[in-house]
């Protein structure tokens, strides 16, 4: 009995302690201040947005997750070190919030499927997106704006 | 001469202790949030009722946030993705100075008004400073730049040309970053084509007028008041595209 309540208190103290999650906002800080981001960058917030970051810590598990999500074409699957630029970023707004789009969106995509410049238009209309060329850069400071409107467009709260 | 010394240490005793370091306590603490405490370099997880001073950093991530209460009973609560420093946080006499430097992401603050302390609350942001007395606001840093919504009382948003704005109740206001506003850009580079034109194709001063006054339906003419678009605009619009097709920008 002794025996059972030391293991048991070993395992209160020990086991415990180490399923509790340690507050990590590292990544967050280190995006901020990045001038440019990555593909590597891009996935991982998409998977984070999706709720699927603890699971999914390697560019490749994350890739397949958004392949498979439909966010990310299997035949366009970027090295993580590409450099991203914000008409992809706007692409995997778009896929992966299942936006509709408008019209021009509806008349291309049986043969051009999600273009890049009608999904930044999409996300600039919502608001989710700055107004910008789709070839321009995104900055880390806009990556982190972007998943905080993403949020709050699918809660309903984007005004 | 000795009593002189004893003043001068008695003078500075006074000042030094009318101002005071003041704390802000941890209220509530929701997903994962990080303080790095002033003069060191790690940074810990924020704990139920830790206390915060000035200098001290704070990091929220996704879906999480904080809520800080003040000495002056000010509330401020720190959404999802913001990173922010106590800048300042002192009184002085009955002047109560606190200032928080918004990195990136929003805060919400409710202001105390006190019958018997005078508050000066300002948070500074990439692109200004926003300073309230006595209210409720919500401060948001991005790439749209600042926005401010102001929740009750009224707020002065200073932009860092030194331009100060009021913001009212149920108001907003948004200063543009000064490189993160890229439809600034755009702006100025179809400005600058218009300028081409101007020079390129020898304008009368009318022709120049009526181009100026334009300049936001240039691009699409079909919306000019006064029933269409002068015969010249046409000319112009050529004399432009066969401009731009011998273009070379190494004698330029």
């Amino acid at each position: 009995m002794k025996r059972i309540l030391i293991l048991s208190l070993f395992l209160a103290t020990f086991g415990l302690s180490s399923m509790v999650v340690q507050a990590d906002t590292t990544y967050y800080r280190v995006l901020a201040d990045q001038k440019t981001t990555t593909w590597a960058d891009a996935s991982r917030v998409i998977t984070i947005f999706k709720g699927r970051e603890n699971q999914l810590t390697e560019y490749a598990s994350q890739m397949s997750y958004l392949v498979q999500e439909g966010v990310v074409d299997a035949n366009h699957q970027p090295s993580a070190e590409t450099t991203l630029r914000k008409g992809d970023l706007a692409k995997l707004v778009f896929r992966a919030l299942r936006l509709k789009g408008g019209v021009m969106t509806h008349v291309l995509k049986p043969w051009m499927g999600d273009t890049k410049r009608y999904s930044l238009k999409e996300c600039i209309y919502l608001g989710i997106m700055q107004p910008a060329p789709d070839s321009g850069l995104v900055s880390g400071t806009e990556l982190i704006s972007v998943l905080k409107r993403m949020t709050e467009y699918q809660e309903g709260q984007l005004s | 001469m000795m009593k002189k010394i004893c003043f001068s240490f008695l003078f500075l005793f006074t000042v030094v202790s009318t101002v005071t370091a003041q704390q802000a306590v941890v209220q509530n603490v929701f997903g994962d949030v990080e303080v790095q405490k002033a003069g060191q370099s790690t940074w810990t997880p924020v704990s139920l009722n830790a206390a915060l001073s000035e200098g001290d950093k704070i990091s929220t991530g996704y879906q999480s946030s904080v809520q800080l209460a003040f000495e002056d009973n000010s509330v401020v609560t720190v959404k999802p993705l913001t990173q922010f420093t106590i800048h300042r946080f002192k009184q002085d006499g009955s002047k109560v100075t606190t200032n928080l430097n918004v990195k990136i992401g929003e805060i919400r603050a409710k202001v105390a008004k006190g019958p018997d302390f005078v508050t000066d609350f300002s948070v500074t942001t990439p692109t200004g400073v926003v300073s309230v007395r006595g209210t409720e606001k919500s401060v948001d840093v991005g790439d749209q730049g600042t926005d401010v919504e102001t929740h009750e009382g009224q707020v002065q948003n200073e932009n860092q040309q030194g331009d100060v704005t009021g913001v009212d109740q149920g108001q907003t206001s948004n200063t543009p970053g000064p490189n993160e506003d890229p439809s600034s850009g755009i702006e100025s580079r179809h400005e600058q084509s218009l300028s081409d034109m101007t020079t390129n194709v020898g304008l009368t001063d009318e022709e120049k007028e009526f181009i100026q006054d334009n300049t936001d339906v240039i691009s699409d003419p079909g919306t000019i008041e006064g029933g269409g678009v002068p015969d010249f605009f046409d000319e112009i619009l050529n004399d432009f595209e066969s401009s731009e097709d011998n273009y070379d920008p190494q004698n330029r």
